[in-house]
């Protein structure tokens, strides 16, 4: 893996990170059972536990920008693998949420509208009405014909409502 | 369970849903209602219908939890234990709680089409002839984003418990599969295959 340049710190950004996600980070050994296990590994810019010690060096910036956070999709194999109860997916969650309030560059923009579209649509409705959400989804990504043969397929099977769900 | 304890979150409770908080009422997850009719011996001698079926049981990541629940009881097995009492032969394999990619099936479907074809393979080696899970999401993924060449057919367990207790109560509904599961039922004499 490329080196990490130590070109920041934000001396308050691990604590901020134990506060949010009542996770201790000073357990962590850095067995790399996390990184071993998740799934999403191959594809993130660091690995699980790196995060872990870019927080505690005050990497604040570059942890937040980096498309680890969005890519973790909170499946909590991190914290089943873990041998000291390190809490590696409320980590996350976390910072997610930080990189939303504080305005941070999203790395993966497309996640981040998913998320909102699957939100939104529970306010409007009361749960998901999953066409609605896929249609917001296409049309933010400006994709609208990837998965086109797909979505008629489960049309077509009554995977998918048309009108909106009923509470 | 954290809302059984405290006090605190029973207020919050109160306040968002405008209801009393009833104590007596206790959430249980349908797999430990499964649990609690196997103690009871309800699920032992259905008629083994699903006989000599080799299933690749598939939790995904259904049942893992942070490390604050590690103390709690796990249900791994339930599945295996489940479908081998109807006849059913688990299969040992390597990807029974490996995370099917979620969301990330339509954000970044590239990622999940690499886990679920690497979940599918994993089950064809193992010798299974389905996948079983127990997750509608999981379901849905290992459906639309598996290669031609790795297609396995997948069940929701509780489509394969319906077979095997009620007969014919679901004509018509596995057709509405994309992964066609029609030859391996007409194979193990399942259920006459309702077309339309």
């Amino acid at each position: 893996m490329d080196k990490i340049v130590i070109n920041e710190t934000s001396g308050e950004f691990s604590k901020q990170v134990e506060k949010l996600s009542h996770a201790n980070l000073s357990r962590c050994l850095h067995c790399l059972a996390c990184s071993g296990g998740c799934p999403f590994a191959e594809d993130m810019e660091y690995l699980p536990n790196t995060i872990i010690r870019m927080i505690q060096f005050g990497l604040k910036e570059k942890v937040l920008k980096s498309s680890t956070i969005w890519l973790c999709v909170g499946c909590n194999t991190c914290s089943m693998e873990c041998p000291n109860a390190v809490d590696m997916a409320a980590i996350m969650d976390s910072l997610r949420q930080m990189a939303i309030s504080e305005h941070s560059l999203i790395a993966e923009p497309g996640i981040l509208s998913f998320h909102n579209a699957v939100v939104d649509s529970i306010f409007r409705h009361g749960r998901t009405h999953k066409l609605e959400i896929m249609m917001k989804y296409k049309f933010s990504q400006k994709d609208l014909f990837s998965d086109m043969d797909l979505g008629l397929k489960m049309l077509a099977k009554k995977k998918l409502d048309l009108p909106p769900p009923t509470a | 369970m954290e809302l059984k304890d405290s006090k605190e979150k029973q207020k919050t409770y109160e306040t968002l849903f405008d209801k009393p908080y009833q104590k007596d009422i206790q959430l249980l997850p349908f797999f430990e209602l499964l649990v609690e009719m196997s103690n009871e011996g309800l699920l032992k001698g259905l008629g083994g219908k699903l006989k000599g079926l080799k299933i690749a049981p598939y939790y995904g990541c259904m049942l893992a939890r942070p490390p604050k629940m590690n103390k709690q009881k796990n249900h791994y097995g339930l599945i295996e234990k489940t479908m081998a009492s109807l006849g059913g032969e688990p299969v040992q394999w390597p990807f029974l709680s490996t995370c099917c990619g979620t969301f990330l099936s339509v954000s970044r479907p590239e990622i999940s089409t690499k886990l679920v074809n690497r979940i599918m393979q994993g089950a064809i080696k193992s010798g299974a002839e389905c996948i079983v899970t127990a997750c509608a999401m999981c379901h849905l993924n290992l459906e639309i984003r598996c290669r031609p060449e790795n297609q396995l057919p997948v069940f929701h367990f509780s489509e394969l418990l319906s077979l095997a207790l009620e007969g014919n109560g679901s004509k018509g509904w596995f057709k509405r599969h994309l992964i066609n599961p029609q030859s391996l039922m007409e194979k193990r004499h399942l259920i006459p295959f309702v077309q339309g």
